[in-house]
């Protein structure tokens, strides 16, 4: 019973980090909406995140890039390609970030030189991210869709099996009664 | 493998892009590249010509450094000179605009993949029977 159930925990655990990140990623790319110092924290806990999404779909980067030259399909490649440059992105944001930190790097006592060189690679690679974030979701459009429906499914047939279920604990409650 | 050990291989991963930024960053062509681009992009256009011109913005007439200007993208009072900070930075809901261009940027990212994809894939599926009745 447990192992049946856990590919689909595994899925669902899937689905909520990568949704959290997502909406997370939205924030972080509108410093004016949160303010400086979310934007910061908010983009190094997605650096966290980001590792921890990797650990979760470890065993398919290892399987892909044993393959890669062999005998893996050309999408899976097109995604390791993507994968790798969307990991190269997510490092720049986050180096050039941390090199021209306000609020958190100094909060723990190290602040760098200002330089225009990390704002505009800064700038540069959150751009890049954008595009290559769009081809990733759109990569895994089919399994983003289908997991979301099964989930949903599943939740509204949990809530129809415990309606149904009333009817008859009332009915048989009533019967009681009435013996 | 040891969880510890991935942890490990991905932080070496991200040190490794790290260290190529700061060797990048060392390379005189590639770093005056970025950082023109990010002037250009957030700056008075005609202001920043006119350095090129006359030479680096360290060295010019009126420069970037000292210029208040309109300082960066959405920033009311900023400049780029070295210890000031980068402006207001107050959170307001103005920014929701941010968020929206970047949804629709990525909404049409996906769209034009779906297309694409399906346009390639039903000329995929017509080829077998093209070469079929030939």
């Amino acid at each position: 019973m447990e192992a049946k159930r856990t590919p689909v925990r595994r899925t669902t655990i899937n689905l909520l980090i990568d949704g959290a990140m997502f909406l997370a990623f939205l924030v972080a790319t509108a410093p004016h909406l949160s303010g400086l110092a979310i934007h910061e924290w908010l983009s190094l806990a997605l650096g966290v995140a980001l590792i921890t999404h990797l650990l979760l779909h470890w065993n398919w980067i290892v399987q892909v890039a044993r393959r890669f030259f062999g005998k893996a399909s050309w999408t899976a490649r097109l995604n390791y390609l993507l994968n790798s440059l969307l990991f190269i992105a997510f490092s720049t944001i986050i180096v050039t970030g941390i090199m021209i930190s306000e609020v958190a790097l100094p909060f723990i006592g190290i602040s760098f030189a200002r330089d225009a060189f990390w704002l505009g690679l800064h700038r540069m690679a959150s751009d890049a991210t954008i595009v290559i974030l769009g081809l990733h979701i759109a990569l895994h459009w089919n399994w983003l869709v289908n997991t979301t429906r099964r989930l949903f499914a599943r939740s509204t047939r949990k809530a129809g099996t415990s309606v149904a279920t009333q009817p008859v604990v009332a009915a048989s409650r009533s019967q009681e009664r009435t013996s | 493998m040891k969880l510890v050990t991935r942890i490990l291989l991905i932080l070496a991963a991200g040190l490794l892009v790290a260290a190529t930024l700061f060797g990048l960053s060392q390379a005189n062509t590639i770093s005056q590249l970025i950082e023109a681009n990010a002037h250009e992009g957030h700056g008075e256009r005609g202001a920043f010509t006119e350095q090129t011109v006359e030479g680096s913005h360290e060295e010019g007439e009126g420069s970037f450094a000292s210029r208040p200007g309109r300082g960066m993208r959405g920033r009311p009072e900023g400049s780029f000179g070295e210890g000031g900070n980068h402006g207001n930075w107050e959170p307001s809901l103005a920014g929701f605009t941010n968020v929206g261009v970047t949804l629709v940027k990525i909404g049409a990212i996906i769209a034009i993949f779906t297309l694409v994809t399906s346009l390639w894939n039903k000329r995929q599926r017509k080829q077998p029977a093209a070469g079929g009745s030939a």
